[in-house]
């Protein structure tokens, strides 16, 4: 019995070596260094500029309620009272909004339009409505980063409208994906 | 430690936003216009009438009014003495300063069974309406005689358009 325990913190002294033998052997060098890696990604800042104005150009006053729709291509359709009254391109030039719209080349963006937006003369205003542009879902830029955004919208004329030229602004935001 | 949590997480908030205003979106203000101009309204002057005169056909010819209202004939037709011409007259009022363009048809005056042809011609192939909105135009034309017409008395009509240019 009193050889047992002498037996046993014995075992126990070499289990404790073995140990600590890996652990000594690890620790040698005085010093060790590796490299890490750090990355960072600097990526151009979304710049939007407003550059011609979405005109509609010169309509005859209707005697009912139309619209005219300009697509984003410049392509106009008329509508309802519009319709007869042909719109008149003469003087001010027609055609959609556009854009110049900077960005890191190759990387997505959203385009947000207004729902609406108002164009007025003095107290008489009109409404534009349904904006469109010739963006779509999976556009990125070009490989020198830039992206020419067209935009249309529809023209809602009433009946009688009164004549005069109407202006307004409609806000335009670009997002990276 | 909810400390700790609190506080990471608030510096995750007021991280957003200050991500977003360094580059990562962008709005511009587009500008829109469209005018309204008053619609282009032709109206024939009361009284005035594309006049033809009063003449023999002959064996035939062709009667013209000048849109200045002078008359001369052609062929073997010949104005009886006394007889007058006239050009039409038309009114147009419309958007201050704006141009049109004048289009007329040709048509035929009868009498009974019998039509006769003419051709017109209006004083300008378009105009461009006064500061007060206003322009007028007249009308001549060619009446074209075989010589067989039916004495008497002929009326018709034809038909004037102008156009925002």
């Amino acid at each position: 019995m009193s050889l047992r325990p002498r037996f046993l913190s014995g075992m126990a002294t070499m289990a404790l070596a073995m140990t600590l033998l890996p652990g000594t052997a690890f620790a040698a060098p005085s010093s060790s260094t590796v490299n890490g890696t750090a990355q960072a990604v600097v990526v151009r800042s979304l710049a939007i500029l407003a550059v011609d104005t979405l005109s509609f150009g010169d309509l005859t006053r209707p005697t009912a309620a139309g619209t005219v729709v300009m697509d984003p291509s410049g392509t106009i359709t008329t509508t309802g009272g519009v319709l007869t009254s042909t719109a008149i391109a003469q003087t001010g030039a027609r055609g959609p909004g556009t854009f110049a719209v900077n960005g890191d080349p190759g990387r997505l963006f959203t385009v947000d339009l207004p729902t609406v937006a108002i164009l007025r003369q003095g107290s008489r205003n009109m409404r534009l409505s349904a904006f469109r542009s010739n963006w779509t879902s999976g556009t990125a830029f070009s490989a020198s980063g830039t992206f020419t955004l067209s935009v249309g919208a529809t023209l809602n004329v009433l009946s009688n409208q009164t004549v005069g030229t109407y202006t307004g602004t409609y806000a335009v935001t670009v997002t990276y994906q | 430690m909810k400390k700790i949590i609190l506080a990471s997480v608030i510096a995750l908030v007021s991280t957003t936003p200050a991500f977003a205003a360094s580059g990562n979106t962008s709005t511009a203000n587009g500008s829109a216009t469209a005018t309204i101009v008053s619609p282009i309204v032709l109206t024939h002057t009361p009284g005035a009438s594309l006049g033809f005169g009063t003449f023999t056909t002959g064996t035939g010819g062709s009667v013209t009014v000048s849109s200045a209202g002078a008359g001369s004939v052609g062929g073997d037709v010949a104005f009886v003495p006394g007889s007058s011409n006239s050009a039409d007259a038309f009114t147009v009022t419309g958007d201050a300063s704006r141009s049109f363009s004048i289009a007329t048809s040709g048509g035929t005056v009868s009498a009974g069974a019998t039509n006769i042809s003419f051709t017109t011609s209006a004083s300008a192939a378009g105009d461009t309406l006064s500061g007060a909105g206003t322009a007028s135009f007249t009308v001549g034309g060619t009446l074209t005689l075989a010589g067989t017409e039916a004495a008497g008395a002929y009326t018709g009509s034809y038909t004037a358009t102008v156009t925002y240019n």
